[in-house]
């Protein structure tokens, strides 16, 4: 027979014991949800699947851009709500245009390929034979 | 009580390395950066992009300054058009580890086959040429499949009037182009049943139409990281 004391002891080391183990599932939890994290490697983008081109506007001056996807990436919920953020450049000026997927203008039109817009950027952007145009998704 | 405190240190380990883990998770979830380069035909001074049409009535003729490539197919007739984009002139360049998310190759229809819905097929050229040396007789080689098709015509659903195209599919070969696993030679244009009967005349703006509201495109879309 063990003394009440170290029978104390004992159960007070298994709470600790099992809260340690709590806190490592939650954390395996939330690694599993992104698709690839482990040692020496990057967790992959939710909405990278998908394409998203930018169509500009005609024009000596590029004012407005349109966006296409093959995919209705509104009707996908790893890309419905997400934030967008485009930058139009040619090396020298840029403009730039925000929108929301699944709120006005972001809102799809066509049945494929499927297209946004137009956005307006903040700047006339000077057409030029190369630009430069990123997408940055935020979310959702 | 020794035992106690070893326990608690060790926990404390793992609960830090838990933190840790989590804000990597979150933070590399949150953001998508997915690239445009969209090479242009405007301005026609541009070397990024090279065209002409061919024409198998005149073999020996370079239509490099045409401000139209015309395709046309009846009997010995068939006119072809080709065009080229140099990728490697994106800036900033696209990483030869880059993923082509898509490419599309766009051009501007002035006038669109009339009371018919045509096939027009792109095939990779796997040779270099020249604008200034291109004819019907000195045409580059190209791939024996099509890379991509799409209709015109004002019998079609879409692309039945003069406008941009809906364009075609080149994701596969700018994919080669920018990894190096082929040579970027542009794409030759023609229509999918040459030598018809019935003669059919697709005309798309040419890069020497110096247009900003008809200009030739290839539109790359791509992400940096797999």
């Amino acid at each position: 027979m063990r003394r009440p004391g170290t029978l104390i002891r004992m159960a007070v080391t298994t709470v600790v014991v099992a809260g340690a183990a709590i806190a490592v599932g939650l954390a395996a939890g939330l690694t599993t949800l992104s698709n690839n994290i482990g040692a020496a490697q990057a967790a992959t983008p939710r909405c990278t699947g998908s394409d998203l081109s930018v169509i500009e506007g005609t024009g000596a001056t590029i004012t407005t851009v349109t966006l296409s996807s093959s995919t209705n990436i509104d009707n996908t919920s790893a890309c419905h709500g997400a934030s967008l953020a485009v930058t139009v450049t040619n090396g020298t000026t840029s403009g730039s245009a925000t929108c929301t997927i699944g709120t006005a203008p972001c809102t799809v039109a066509g049945t494929g390929p499927y297209t946004f817009g137009p956005l307006t950027l903040s700047a006339g952007v000077a057409r030029t034979a190369a630009t430069q145009a990123d997408i940055v998704m935020t979310g959702p | 009580m020794r035992r106690i405190g070893i326990l608690l240190a060790l926990s404390a380990l793992l609960t830090l390395s838990t933190a840790a883990a989590a804000s990597l998770s979150l933070t590399s979830q949150a953001l998508t950066p997915i690239r445009n380069c969209i090479l242009s035909g405007y301005p026609s001074t541009t070397t990024d992009v090279i065209d002409a049409m061919v024409e198998q009535n005149n073999p020996n003729t370079n239509y490099n300054n045409a401000t139209n490539s015309v395709m046309s197919h009846s009997g010995n007739t068939n006119r072809r058009t080709y065009v080229e984009f140099l990728v490697a002139d994106c800036v900033p360049a696209i990483p030869p580890t880059a993923t082509i998310r898509s490419a599309t190759l766009r051009l501007y229809a002035t006038a669109v086959p009339a009371g018919t819905c045509r096939t027009d097929d792109v095939f990779a050229a796997t040779s270099a040429w020249t604008e200034t040396g291109i004819t019907w007789n000195t045409q580059p080689t190209s791939n024996s499949t099509r890379t991509a098709y799409m209709q015109i015509g004002s019998t079609c659903t879409s692309n039945n009037a003069a406008g941009y195209v809906t364009g075609w599919n080149v994701t596969g070969d700018v994919q080669s182009y920018v990894s190096g696993s082929a040579s970027d030679d542009g794409w030759m244009i023609r229509d999918d049943a040459e030598s018809s009967a019935t003669s059919y005349t697709a005309t798309y703006e040419a890069k020497n139409g110096n247009s900003t509201t008809e200009n030739p495109e290839l539109i790359i879309s791509y992400v940096d990281v797999p």
